[in-house]
């Protein structure tokens, strides 16, 4: 789930609108994964179509893209999803260790 | 760079094709792009074919998805069509090389392999006499024009490839004798090979034609579960005749082994393996109009 692309590229679009160069090296920074340039594509193309990013203008041939309130919820969610399973997968392995 | 776009369907090249170069500029940094990010873009660009074609994803309504799951069984059949007809051809005078009390589980097999064959056909022409009225409403709007070119090839292929056969058969094969006719004439051989070609291409072109109109049929949702039944049907006689032309190849290699010569047959192995392949792709195409029909 850490390594799913359309989470990162939300992730990395909560701070603000980015191209497609950036978003890579800001998921790098952040995740330490190197997306390919035809994933995040593919990704970019998916969460456009459900409405969960939108395009800017271009800036020349780079378009950068921002999250939308829908994608921002969703983002929320799936944070909230991953957030119940660190906590249950911790309080496991602490009663696993005592 | 530019080149590698090209594995992406149109569409999506108009909308993102030049800020994906501007990405693989960057990522290239002057130089040559990593191999990896190559085989990424391309990879990517095909499955976002599929996803366009409505082969995979949702992002297309239901009604879309039914008939793209009922197309790839439509072309995985022509792919067999054209494996059947080599396996015909391989298959032939069979019988009077295998002694005739060992002929039982393959004369069985082989009357398998024909009778799912004519029943599968019967399939394929019920799919297109169910949509020949929306295909007369479309015609009768202007349609023609739209799928002009792709039918026209289709036309030109097959009137030729018909043409070439027949003086073929007319002016040079009548005058040989059957070993001559069977690989004993190098030059005969291919020019048998290049007809054989054509046939392969013209139902190619045919099927293609076929699913260009497919897509512009306005099909009621009665008659694409009708299709949706049918396709299902027809993958059902593809893997039949897959299973029956495999134990008709055992029973015959156990029986008369000289059939297929002393090497490996690579030839029966190739159309096994097209046949399993097309099976496979139809068997996809109809799980997929099944889940979108009942969607």
């Amino acid at each position: 789930m850490a390594s799913d692309p359309p989470l990162l590229i939300l992730t990395s679009l909560a701070s603000g609108p980015k191209h497609g160069h950036a978003l890579l090296k800001d998921i790098a920074s952040f995740a330490g994964v190197r997306l390919g340039p035809g994933t995040l594509y593919g990704a970019i193309t998916r969460l456009e179509q459900r409405g969960l990013i939108e395009p800017l203008g271009p800036d020349e041939r780079r378009r950068p893209y921002r999250i939308t309130a829908a994608g921002s919820e969703s983002l929320a969610s799936s944070l909230a999803g991953l957030r119940r399973i660190v906590d249950e997968g911790s309080s496991r392995l602490r009663a696993a260790r005592a | 760079m530019s080149r590698l776009l090209r594995c992406y369907p149109p569409a999506w090249r108009k909308r993102y094709g030049a800020e994906l170069l501007a990405v693989l500029e960057a990522e290239a940094e002057g130089g040559r792009l990593p191999w990896r990010a190559k085989v990424n873009v391309v990879s990517a660009g095909l499955a976002q074919r599929v996803r366009s074609a409505g082969l995979a994803g949702d992002e297309l309504p239901p009604e879309s998805r039914v008939r793209a799951g009922v197309l790839l069984v439509l072309s995985a059949w022509a792919a067999f069509v054209v494996a059947g007809l080599a396996f015909a051809k391989t298959a032939e005078h069979w019988q009077a090389v295998t002694p005739r009390r060992d002929q039982g589980l393959a004369a069985v097999a082989y009357d398998a392999v024909v009778l799912a064959a004519g029943l599968g056909s019967l399939a394929v022409l019920a799919g297109i006499l169910l949509a020949a009225r929306p295909l007369v409403a479309f015609m009768q709007a202007g349609g023609w024009r739209q799928i002009r070119r792709p039918v026209l090839r289709a036309l030109a292929s097959s009137g030729a490839t018909a043409a070439a056969l027949s003086a073929v058969v007319t002016f040079w094969a009548r005058h040989l004798t059957a070993a001559q006719r069977n690989g004993g004439d190098r030059l005969y051989m291919y020019v048998f090979l290049l007809v054989a070609a054509g046939i392969a291409g013209s139902i190619a072109l045919w099927t293609q034609a076929a699913v260009v109109t497919a897509w512009r049929l306005a099909l009621a949702r009665a008659t694409l579960r009708g299709e949706t039944f049918l396709a299902g049907g027809v993958t059902l006689t593809m893997g039949a005749m897959t299973v029956a032309a495999t134990t008709w190849w055992v029973a015959v290699a156990a029986a008369a082994p000289a059939f297929f010569g002393s090497a490996l047959p690579l030839r029966l192995l190739g159309l096994t393996l097209a046949m399993v392949v097309a099976t496979a792709l139809a068997s996809a195409g109809t799980v997929r109009a099944v889940r979108a029909a009942s969607a």
